[in-house]
């Protein structure tokens, strides 16, 4: 049991990093919050939404993601998009994602 | 039933939210909640009811959680003061100590020869008001480091590189120390609350037939008409401290303005150590019983000590300005490692 939640932990912590890429590289158009979550979770990685959302509004804060409410069918939704400044942060982000995950991909080769 | 529970959901969560953002918040995740519930009617093919509420508030998490993660993290006293806070509880708790100790044995002294049960009724009062006072010290320390944690990061404070030779007593010249001036600030508005609103605590207190009787202030006329002035060059310091603080290192209008605040400083004390006495105990020698106190050595050489005490805080305060100071007139200032 004890380790059960010490990998879940484990996983959740390898998650958290790598959620605003995910988000930032999903969000080249405007989306609503259940959306992404869905999105995310249907290409396999899976985000609680108690994590999700308010990361959104974090990066939304950081001047990464824009946001604005729209109406559709009486339902009001806030919607995101990268901010020009996410857009032109992502490039730089994912090369670093891209060095590290090589280095990590010898390391576990090992 | 299904609308009233969201809606007493998202109020919950509201409960919990800062209020700036607080409608913005609860809009988003009742359209969020909306979305969730619409999704999984559409999975179970049936249209959404009390039961698929229930079932996706509590996916979503208890409200306070919810509030939480919307929120920075909060402290009372975060980790960057709280040594500091340490540091200054413990030394004035020791302070407190030992003049509760000193009272005690001063009472017993006087007391003579007397039974061991007088002995220990003396010493467990002495405890429990030592230890009312103590929890009032700590509310009052508690406070004062709150304010402090509201307002520091509001300054702004910038930190500069850490300095590995540091750890052999290297002190860069402009080097501050964050934990140091934290507690300087206690410790001056501290001062500034007991010397102008209770300065009744700077007193002696005594026990008669009902109990623990408060002498009332032993500080003089000539004490509260340079107190304004003492407040004064408290509250400089407190700015200094503060600009420092915020500042992240000395640069050379804070060190000739921490110079001026001790010359001030120095000018006031110097005023109390030349003027009129600034303790007067005649209000306690006039409780029964301690008319014999000004025949004791201890009053005897009480004004003496006050002048000894308020020339070494001098002679300290000016060894500070010398060293904050110095690097303003050496030629070769030690080599900063940025």
């Amino acid at each position: 049991m004890e380790e059960e939640e010490l990998l879940e932990n484990l996983v959740l912590e390898l998650r958290r990093g790598v959620i605003v890429l995910a988000v930032l590289s999903q969000l080249q158009e405007e989306q609503y919050g259940y959306f992404i979550l869905k999105q995310l979770s249907e290409k396999g990685l899976g985000v609680d939404q108690g994590t999700l959302y308010p990361l959104l509004r974090r990066m939304e804060s950081q001047g990464l993601l824009e946001s604005r409410w729209r109406v559709e069918a009486d339902r009001p939704r806030r919607y995101y998009v990268a901010s020009p400044l996410g857009r032109q942060i992502l490039p730089k982000v994912k090369s670093e994602w891209i060095k590290i995950s090589g280095t990590l991909d010898k390391f576990l080769e090992q | 039933m299904s609308n009233k529970l969201i809606e007493a959901y998202v109020a919950s969560v509201g409960e919990n939210l800062p209020e700036k953002n607080r409608a913005d918040i609860e809009a988003e995740i009742s359209s969020l909640l909306q979305d969730s519930l619409e999704a999984r009617a559409e999975a179970e093919n049936r249209a959404p009811d009390d039961e698929m509420v229930i079932a996706v508030l509590r996916e979503y998490g208890e409200p306070e959680k919810v509030a939480a993660s919307y929120r920075e993290p909060r402290f009372l006293i975060g980790p960057r003061l709280f040594p500091a806070f340490l540091t200054v509880l413990k030394i004035v708790l020791a302070v407190l100590g030992a003049v509760a100790l000193a009272g005690l044995v001063y009472t017993l002294t006087r007391l003579g020869t007397v039974p061991l049960d007088t002995i220990l009724t003396e010493g467990i009062e002495s405890l429990a008001k030592y230890l009312s006072s103590a929890v009032t010290v700590f509310g009052n320390v508690v406070l004062i480091f709150a304010i402090l944690e509201l307002v520091l990061p509001r300054v702004g404070r910038r930190e500069k590189a850490w300095d590995p030779r540091s750890l052999l007593g290297y002190t860069p010249a402009d080097a501050i120390e964050p934990a140091g001036l934290a507690a300087d600030i206690a410790f001056c508005a501290f001062a500034i609350v007991i010397f102008n609103f209770y300065p009744d605590l700077v007193g002696v207190s005594y026990k008669d037939g009902s109990g623990w009787v408060q002498s009332g202030t032993i500080l003089t006329d000539a004490f509260f008409n340079l107190l304004p002035w003492l407040t004064m060059a408290w509250v400089g310091k407190i700015a200094v401290d503060v600009a420092l603080l915020a500042k992240g290192s000395w640069t050379r209008a804070l060190r000739w303005g921490f110079a001026a605040v001790q010359v001030f400083t120095i000018g006031v004390l110097a005023a109390m150590l030349f003027g009129a006495p600034i303790i007067d105990l005649s209000s306690v020698s006039a409780i029964p019983g301690m008319s014999d106190l000004q025949d004791l050595p201890f009053d005897g050489g009480i004004y003496f000590t006050v002048r000894f005490i308020l020339l070494i805080i001098i002679g300290s305060i000016a060894w500070d300005t010398f060293k904050v100071l110095k690097p303003e007139f050496t030629k070769k200032p030690l080599p900063v490692v940025e």
